[in-house]
């Protein structure tokens, strides 16, 4: 998918995304979500809306969660990203993975990578949320199917998973 | 030994259990097919001009500043996607649409020009360079104001913009105002949203000018039964035109309507050669795919002075948008089946109209209509007994259609499949400890805080039928053949007893690929693991029926595992016959296990489905004599209780009727006008669960969507017919944090009709939440004299009920 522009000079980035290194010319303007979508072919994050509510493009970017629809990707020049692809290990899925498949977390699975991603930003800065905690801590990730509960439960059964795992 | 009919069948291996989605972990591991994700290397990119006036004379479209730009291939305006298509055919009147504005523009969003470029930016910026002359028209945008003499026409040969009127009379509705004693009368408005699905709306077409065959990825839920009907507008013959769905990030009966853009990318492939690619942006789909229409219901119901309720009149007024567009007006008709509820209500008439207006147009969003009806009637039974000063309970226990009357037939033809409807509300007053929350309700009002407990009941009608055209007025000599609906299912073992298996319908996130796996599973004594389930829809490769195959209006668990069991059953019957012949023994003596046929009476004298399939596949010499090889099957299951629609305009025009009783407490701050929703319990009856999981998912998914309707989410038109709210900045989609924790409480009464005693059950909570939510706000706001008539129920509208109230006392 080509997003061409018309003589407007090229930037070069260097980004590391999901612990591979990648250099890249880039347009100021090109989105780091479309960077990652069309340049690298990491089509996990997606795009639902325009002005940044949806949080189906959610990444993660120095270790916060960040929407990548309203990053440039120049600006991820030197960064290190992670995204939903990056979280399996050699095959086996992370624990959020695993946790969301068991407790039917997905219907249609368009916000999955988003939803999965904030999920894991936020046990990372809190292993050991609240119910208000969780739901106030994927609030910026819609879902029209599952009515979060599900969601709510699988980052709840994660968390647990996790702390009996230390 | 009398043997339990399937629907009977207390236990299976597979079916009914918490089976894993197979089709997670595409999902999970950012893998999924959906359109936006695949890959088109040398597609040329659309971008769509959009009219800014809700109403407007197109004078002009200069086209040629655009041609010039560098990387712009062509651009079409709605004069020339005129003569290159024919209008989408309807069974019923209604102006020509072919989804692009051709002389007017009649509502702000509407394709102008379609624009296909080297890149999307390319694309983009060319816009620009589209001159249009604009004549501007004065705009209508409301119902009532919409049939007045001075309103401007919409369409020019659509009187007073009214697009369809017919009037039902079901039952002795004037014996019951005669036999009345009192009448309570109320006007409902019910507004627009819709369930917008986060994947944007998108299509891709491909023309090969060589062999003159076109195909077309797009995310239409109805595909297979469309498949003809876009062959017939676009002049290419059926056996030329491939459909395929891919993986589609939600659709809630609003991705039907995006066949209109479908035909305008494939005109553009046409034209070019080679592929065409579009993506919607969020303005776009919100502004211009589909809304729920809002609509008026005037509700006059004949009470008896114990609560009886002995007819019904209906008037509905509803807002069709500015286009009809096939299966409208399905959102007034959908709900007939369950038109009246839990409830045994001997009569019923309604009088329903649908205008034009300079709004967008009007489609299915889940629950099609069921909402709209629910939240008139349930609103009704509580104005019921405010009137009486009786319990809400109390008027819904004195009308429920009691258990033993099941299977009950309704005024309008509806077999209501079974259900205990006393005992759901029992059930979930009892969640709820309604009787605490009302004891508790004085002493906190005393207080200043203001809390409400509200109930509600409804049906919901799962699988519709093809006779629903009869209803919009189709003539009975064209509606003749239009009964039964069905689907088709493909199934086949391989040469070592895996199975692959193709259906017509086109999830959306129902986890369809899980169920028919668990279903063909369970049929040929093989492992879900071992089945592969195609994903999407393709119609080159997948089996359907015109009789509406595609995944919509909940009919999955009756039409779909119909078919899956027909096909599956048909191998299971030869793998039976070959074991048979193995073993020397008659096939009513044996029985399916666990990956092998054995004797039913010596469980260790079998054979394996791996040798079966051998048998079948490649050692033919063991076939019995006369058998075909192969264990290949392709079945369409038609429901079998569904005629045609009569004269009387009466028919059973769905195939289950779920069940659905729900209970909320609110509480408002009187300061804000902010409601909270406390607790919310749903006791629901779909039959027989395939996979508690999904049906779950189902109710609150559901229960989400209806919620947000009843609170949050409105689409909202100024007076010029522009759109306010055409974002997720000012369109409020539920959250996690505004949605509460749900108590779901499961019943199971299987329907003797369907398949496996399976309803459908993915609308029901959509349906029942605005009433729900309606009747709690209006027991919260109740000392104020607050009427609830309208949502939604947002802090503004609150606020604004309890000045104005304020001002009555």
């Amino acid at each position: 998918m080509k997003r061409q522009a018309m003589s407007i000079p090229k930037q070069k980035i260097r980004v590391k995304v999901n612990n591979r290194v990648y250099e890249s010319e880039v347009e100021p303007r090109l989105l780091l979500v479309y960077y990652l979508r069309d340049v690298l072919g990491l089509v996990g994050a997606n795009t639902g809306c325009d002005t940044s509510n949806c949080g189906a493009c959610t990444v993660i970017m120095n270790g916060a969660n960040v929407k990548s629809c309203t990053v440039f990707a120049v600006q991820a020049d030197g960064c290190e990203i992670m995204t939903v692809e990056g979280l399996a290990k050699n095959g086996k899925l992370h624990p959020l993975q695993e946790s969301f498949s068991e407790k039917h977390a997905l219907q249609c699975g368009y916000c999955t990578p988003g939803m999965i991603m904030s999920a894991y930003a936020l046990l990372m800065k809190n292993p050991t949320p609240t119910e208000e905690e969780i739901r106030h801590g994927i609030a910026g990730n819609l879902c029209q199917c599952t009515g979060y509960q599900s969601i709510v439960r699988a980052i709840q059964a994660t968390a647990e998973e996790l702390r009996r795992g230390e | 030994m009398q043997e339990e009919t399937p629907q009977q069948k207390k236990e299976y291996r597979w079916i009914g259990k918490p089976v894993r989605r197979s089709e997670d972990r595409r999902f999970i591991t950012g893998h999924g097919h959906f359109l936006s994700n695949l890959r088109f290397p040398d597609a040329s990119h659309v971008a769509i001009l959009r009219s800014p006036f809700a109403h407007a004379e197109i004078r002009n479209v200069d086209v040629s500043r655009a041609l010039r730009q560098p990387g712009v291939r062509a651009v079409l305006t709605g004069g020339e996607v005129k003569d290159m298509m024919k209008p989408w055919p309807h069974l019923i009147r209604i102006p020509d649409c072919y989804g692009i504005a051709v002389d007017k523009a009649r509502y702000v969003g509407e394709p102008v020009a379609i624009l296909a470029a080297s890149d999307e930016f390319t694309a983009q910026d060319a816009l620009e360079l589209i001159d249009v002359e604009y004549e501007p028209l004065p705009v209508v945008t409301q119902i009532e104001k919409a049939t007045e003499e001075s309103a401007p026409l919409v369409h020019e040969d659509f009187e007073r913009n009214i697009a369809w009127h017919k009037n039902f009379v079901y039952g002795d509705i004037d014996r019951a105002f005669r036999d009345a004693d009192m009448t309570v009368s109320e006007k409902y408005y019910f507004h627009r949203y819709s369930s917008t699905p986060l994947d944007l709306t998108s299509c891709v077409a491909s023309y090969d000018q060589a062999t003159e065959e076109l195909t077309i990825w797009d995310q239409n839920q109805l595909s297979p039964m469309y498949h003809t009907r876009y062959s017939k507008v676009l002049n290419v013959p059926s056996n030329r035109l491939r459909i395929i769905n891919p993986d589609i990030g939600g659709g809630f009966g609003n991705k039907v309507h995006v066949y209109p853009y479908s035909a305008l990318i494939a005109l553009m492939a046409m034209k070019l050669g080679g592929s065409v690619r579009w993506v919607a942006d969020r303005q776009g789909d919100m502004s211009a795919v589909m809304h729920q229409p809002d609509r008026v219901t005037s509700v006059e119901a004949a009470v008896k002075s114990d609560g009886t309720i002995l007819g019904l009149k209906l008037v509905i007024r509803e807002n069709f948008g500015a286009y009809v567009r096939h299966p409208e007006p399905q959102n007034v008709t959908r709900a007939f089946p369950s038109l009246l509820g839990c409830y045994k209500i001997g009569a019923v008439s309604i009088d329903a109209y649908g205008v034009f207006t300079n709004t967008c147009p009007t489609g299915p969003n889940r629950g099609y209509g069921q909402q709209h009806a629910c939240f008139a009637l349930e609103r009704t039974v509580d104005a019921i007994a405010r009137k009486l000063g009786v319990t809400p309970e109390g008027v819904r226990f004195t009308n429920f259609v009691p258990p033993e009357s099941m299977p009950y037939e309704t005024p309008l033809g509806s077999v209501y499949d079974g259900g205990n409807y006393p005992l759901a509300l029992k059930k979930a007053m009892e969640l709820i400890e309604s009787e605490k929350v009302r004891a508790r309700q004085k002493e906190m009002r005393e207080k200043g805080i203001v809390v409400g407990l509200g109930l509600a009941c409804t049906v919901e009608g799962g699988g519709t039928a093809m006779g629903f055209a009869r209803l919009w007025g189709l003539e009975e000599k064209h509606a003749a053949g239009y009964g039964s609906p069905a689907e088709s299912a493909h199934v086949k073992m391989l040469p070592d007893g895996k199975a692959v298996v193709a259906m017509g319908t086109v999830p959306q996130g129902q986890g369809h690929e899980t169920v028919a796996a668990q279903i063909v599973a369970e049929q040929l004594g093989i492992q879900p693991g071992d089945v592969t389930v195609l994903p999407g829809f393709d119609s080159l490769t997948h089996p359907y029926s015109g009789a509406g195959s595609g995944t919509y209006g909940c009919r999955f668990s009756q039409l779909g595992v119909g078919a899956l069991l027909g096909a599956s059953g048909k191998i299971q019957e030869k793998m039976l016959l070959i074991a048979a012949h193995r073993l020397k023994a008659k096939p009513s003596e044996l029985q399916v296990g666990d990956g092998r046929i054995h004797l039913r009476d010596k469980p260790d004298v079998g054979v394996s489905v791996r040798q079966i399939a051998r048998i079948a596949h490649n050692m033919l010499a063991f076939l019995p004599p006369g058998l075909e090889p192969g264990l290949e099957a392709v079945h369409t299951y038609a429901f079998p209780y569904s005629q045609p629609v009569g004269n009387d305009m009466r028919g059973n025009l769905c195939c289950s009727y779920g069940n659905l009783a729900g209970a909320a407490t609110v509480q408002i701050d009187i300061e804000t006008g902010n409601v909270r929703v406390n607790k919310l319990v749903i006791v629901h009856d779909n039959g027989r669960i395939l996979n508690p999981l999904i049906v779950e998912g189902q109710m609150l998914g559901g229960a989400a969507h209806g919620l947000a309707g009843s609170l949050y989410e409105h689409f909202v038109y100024n007076d010029d017919g522009q759109l306010l709210t055409s974002t997720f900045v000012d369109y409020l989609a539920i959250t996690s944090v505004e949605m509460p924790e749900v108590t779901l409480s499961h019943m199971e009464t299987p329907s003797p009709f369907t398949p496996l005693g399976a309803k459908g059950c993915g609308e029901g909570s959509a349906i029942l939440l605005p009433a729900l939510i309606g009747n709690a706000v209006e027991d919260a706001l109740s000392p104020f004299g607050v009427r609830i008539t309208e949502l939604p129920l947002t802090p503004n509208k609150i606020w604004e009920l309890l000045r104005q109230s304020e001002k009555k006392s």
